[in-house]
């Protein structure tokens, strides 16, 4: 059956009503919405009471604990009757009766409504996300990780910073180090010694106390130019491959005047490979009259420049593409067959008789005996030797005459040489032989063989082949050679690795091939390298700058680093030691003379100390002993 | 739109073409410069690009706060604006080329990191005042949030009213739909346009997104009904409709707000980071010279 429930919304002076129709007799009560009968109202429970529809009235239970009241009184149960009036938290429920029927008129309570959009939460302001205080508090966890906590490793030291989990100066590394500082790895202090200061050159020095200086710092000045640090040149914290400026700019600010940037030199100006400089000088030694060799400089372009190493050698012969007659037949020779390169790269293998020559050259003496050599030496051993050799053969023809030919080869002479001691040629151990001893005969029959064999070989066929035979320069002998030598370095300025142009033919540079004469420099010119090489800005060439053939520390030069060291009295000494200051400067003699009288006093007043230590504990024989021998050790190890 | 347009293209572009300007003369400092060393910030272009951008970033902060003071002094609030947005993209390159391409695990990638975070917020910023009001004012056909929640209201009261008269399993879902109705909520539930909402249907709670399952309900219902009951039934469910209209209206509109506003909750907070990292990056640079 269904019951009417007439519902009444005040509003404002006027107001609203709903008509509901509840078609049970059980109808429910409450703010639920699966109440038969709702009241929007937030206070009102969701399930309230339940209304049962009698024929002679309804009878109203309110559930559990709840309470409502019925005509001004607070029941849990009721039985009504049309006019009562239950009252449900403010809400009248009137009972009427109808044409028959119960019908209820609820006179909801005058309950301000709220707007729909309050009930929800639709900006997001309104949720107060802390922004403010989200960003004081990044503000001050970058501040405190980034600069507080690891400058207190500059109190508490840096390195229980980096043991520990904390942030530490690691954080600051501008870079990855240059591969040879990675072993470095996070002691920062090594380079940085005092914060807030720029990396010093003594900084690096302090480990690169071998690297040399560019020029004769005694004769220019200690320092380059003002300001100057190794940090112009080697900057650090750029990754693993770079660390040295191989721009020109960094060469040219000085090389390009170098009177106006206020050094005396008798370098020539250069600023570009390509574009700008000097054409070759070489460094060639010269022989001079008391025959030691001197090495002096030469333009390359000079028409008297010959090179006088006192060697015959036409290297044409030797490079004949058709072969050059060797013992055992033609043979074609290569430059790399006497040139080889050392380890490296950079300068070539001396050339010598022994390894290069001899397997042709044979130093054959007597066309009877033509398997015979002489080794390769001075012209003293070899008269020796041959004196040797004919004595034996007059010996072995008069043992046993009609043989020509000696079983035993005599010992060849040889270089002694002991370890420490100047070369002496075995000549000098000679035995002497006593002048009466054998016969006139023989001495005759030894000189005869002997002058006819050094004629042949001085004068004919042997050393005069290669060798400047000249007069003698004493009465011992007939003959003279001048001293041999090749210039070893003929470029010693610039860094040349022959490795590098390994795919080149060696006559893309020396022009061997084509000099038949010994006095020919087969240097390159400049030309010859700018063929493929141009400055640091060429188009179309192999971009080359001033260090990609020269050095700046100089091999030449003196070390720019001064090993600072204290000696026993604290006061700071170089490696030689010397008294100098913290630069490395040696100190005056009047600052000297100071620092002596200091040291003196020191040690008067230590050997006090000693006697009065001495005399204090004699009676006690053994620990006077031990004690005397740890205070010698702990105090003063320099003293003894 | 005008309002909206006009910080972009303020004074002619006026700031849009001085970023243009200041990132060209830049690049072309980096391209032509010829440093003894690999690029990085300690080049003397380095230390210039690293000061200009430094200060940029100072100002640029300042600027931040100041267009939000609507005092009297030189300059507009859309003046300020349009300096600010063009300026922190002209930025995005003189901070990149101050790197040099150097990047490590360092407090002075993480200077860049957070700047081209607060960078990219601020784009994104521009890019959501470019787009959302002008689609907020279609979605909404010029009425105000407030407007559509009232037409919610109202067809509510229709609703109810209507249901006064229906059987008593549709007044209940109506009832029960109408009451719990869900839209905006937490930060998520605004930026994502979450639907919460429920039905309890036969005692049990469902879900009633889109209100789909309460309009399920009431179309399930239709096939049973007849005559005046269904005619009913009929103008519930076409109201019921413009009910769920005009919610879906209004999560897109709060959407579209918090989008709106959700950069600056980190575009500020990171603008500070920013700074502070800002500080360590200059102290570190100096403390190990």
């Amino acid at each position: 059956m269904t019951h009417l429930v007439r519902i009444i919304q005040a509003k404002g002076p006027s107001r609203e009503v709903r008509n509901l129709n509840v078609a049970t007799d059980n109808a429910t009560l409450g703010r639920g919405t699966d109440q038969s009968i709702q009241i929007a109202d937030k206070r009102v429970p969701l399930e309230h009471s339940t209304l049962t529809f009698k024929d002679d009235g309804i009878h109203i239970r309110a559930n559990g604990s709840l309470k409502f009241a019925v005509n001004n009184q607070t029941k849990g149960r009721a039985d009504l009757k049309a006019g009562d009036i239950v009252d449900v938290l403010g809400h009248e429920i009137h009972v009427l009766e109808e044409a028959g029927q119960f019908v209820l008129e609820i006179h909801l309570r005058d309950v301000e409504k709220e707007a729909l959009r309050d009930k929800f939460t639709t900006r997001l302001w309104q949720l107060s996300i802390p922004t403010r205080t989200f960003s004081w508090a990044f503000f001050l966890l970058i501040i405190i990780i980034g600069i507080v906590i690891p400058s207190a490793g500059f109190f508490t030291g840096m390195q229980p910073l980096r043991d520990s989990p904390l942030p530490d100066d690691g954080i600051w590394l501008a870079g990855e180090l240059h591969g040879t500082h990675a072993f470095m790895g996070d002691r920062c202090e090594n380079c940085h010694t005092v914060p807030f200061v720029p990396a010093q050159e003594v900084d690096c020095l302090n480990c690169h106390l071998s690297v040399n200086h560019h020029f004769d710092t005694d004769a220019l000045g200690r320092d380059y130019f003002i300001g100057d640090t190794c940090q112009d040149c080697h900057r650090e914290h750029n990754g693993p491959e770079a660390i040295t400026r191989t721009d020109q700019e960094s060469c040219t600010a000085c090389h390009a005047d170098l009177a106006h940037a206020g050094y005396e030199s008798d370098l020539q100006a250069a600023t570009d490979f390509l574009e700008d400089h000097p054409a070759f000088k070489v460094s060639m030694l010269e022989m001079q009259e008391d025959q030691t060799w001197e090495l002096n400089r030469f333009d390359i372009w000079d028409d008297e420049l010959e090179e006088v190493s006192n060697l015959k050698f036409p290297h044409d012969v030797h490079m004949d593409p058709d072969g050059v007659l060797g013992p055992e037949g033609d043979i074609v020779m290569e430059c790399m067959d006497c040139h080889a390169v050392e380890k490296g790269g950079m300068r070539m293998k001396t050339v010598t008789m022994e390894q290069h020559c001899a397997s042709c050259h044979e130093l054959t003496f007597d066309p009877s005996a033509p398997e015979r050599v002489v080794p390769h030496g001075a012209p003293d051993d070899l008269m020796v030797l041959l004196r040797g050799y004919y004595a034996y053969q007059y010996f072995q023809e008069s043992a046993d005459p009609g043989s020509t030919t000696v079983d035993v080869a005599p010992e060849p002479a040889r270089e002694a040489r002991r370890p420490g001691r100047r070369k002496r040629s075995v000549s000098e151990f000679q035995m002497e032989i006593p002048n009466d001893t054998g016969s006139a005969e023989a001495r005759d029959f030894v000189d005869e063989q002997v002058a006819a064999a050094a004629e042949r070989m001085f004068e004919q066929r042997t050393c005069v082949v290669c060798h400047e035979v000249v007069e003698p320069q004493n009465e011992s002998l007939n003959w003279g050679v001048l001293p041999v030598k090749l210039t070893p370095d003929w470029m010693p300025l610039a860094e040349f690795s022959h490795d590098s142009h390994i795919n080149m033919s060696c006559e893309g540079c020396h022009e061997a091939a084509w000099s038949d004469w010994e006095g020919d420099v087969l240097m390159p010119d400049i030309g010859s390298c700018r063929t493929c090489h141009g400055g640091e800005h060429a188009e179309g060439k192999l971009q080359s700058t001033c260090i990609s053939c020269h050095e700046f520390h100089l091999d030449t030069q003196g070390p720019m680093g001064v090993l600072l060291a204290i000696d026993e009295y604290g006061f700071l000494i170089d490696q030689f030691g010397n008294y100098v200051d913290e630069e490395g400067n040696i100190l005056p003699p009047e600052e000297v003379a100071l620092i002596e009288e200091e040291v003196r006093a020191i040690e008067a007043e230590y050997y006090e100390d000693q006697e009065y230590f001495e005399s204090e504990y004699d009676e006690d024989e053994e620990y006077d002993e031990e004690d005397g021998n740890s205070e010698e050790g702990d105090g003063d190890s320099g003293s003894n | 739109m005008a309002m909206h347009t006009s910080f972009l293209t303020h004074a002619k572009g006026r700031y849009l073409w001085i970023a243009v300007l200041v990132a060209i003369l830049s690049s072309l400092a980096f391209i032509f410069d010829e440093p003894t060393e690999p690029p990085n910030g300690g080049t003397p272009l380095g230390y210039t690009l690293g000061t200009i951008g430094a200060i940029m970033i100072l100002w640029l902060a300042y600027l931040g706060r100041r267009k939000r003071n609507f005092v009297k002094g030189w300059g507009t609030t859309v003046g300020w604006v349009s300096a600010h947005v063009y300026l922190g993209c002209a930025l995005l390159v003189i901070a990149t080329l101050h790197t040099g391409f150097q990047f490590g695990w360092n407090i002075h990638t993480l200077a860049y990191v957070l700047m081209v975070c607060v960078i990219l917020s601020g784009i994104f910023g521009v890019v959501a005042y470019r787009t959302y009001p002008g689609a907020r004012n279609e979605l909404k056909k010029t009425k105000s949030l407030d407007d559509i929640f009232l037409q919610v209201e109202e067809v509510d009261a229709q609703l109810l009213r209507m249901a006064s008269d229906a059987p008593e399993d549709i007044r209940n879902i109506l009832n029960s739909a109408i009451e719990r109705t869900v839209v905006g909520g937490g930060f998520l539930d605004q930026v994502r346009a979450r639907d919460n909402s429920v039905v309890e249907l036969n005692g049990r709670v469902e879900s009633n997104k889109q209100q789909q399952r309460a309009l399920d309900y009431l179309l399930g219902r239709a096939r049973e009904l007849q005559g005046d009951q269904l005619k009913l039934l009929h103008d519930i469910i076409r109201i019921f409709n413009t009910r769920k209209r005009l919610l879906s209206i209004i999560r897109d509109d709060i959407r579209m707000h918090a989008v709106t506003s959700v950069w600056l909750l980190f575009h500020i907070p990171i603008t500070f980071a920013l700074i502070a990292s800002l500080i360590a990056h200059v102290f570190a640079v100096f403390v190990y010279w």
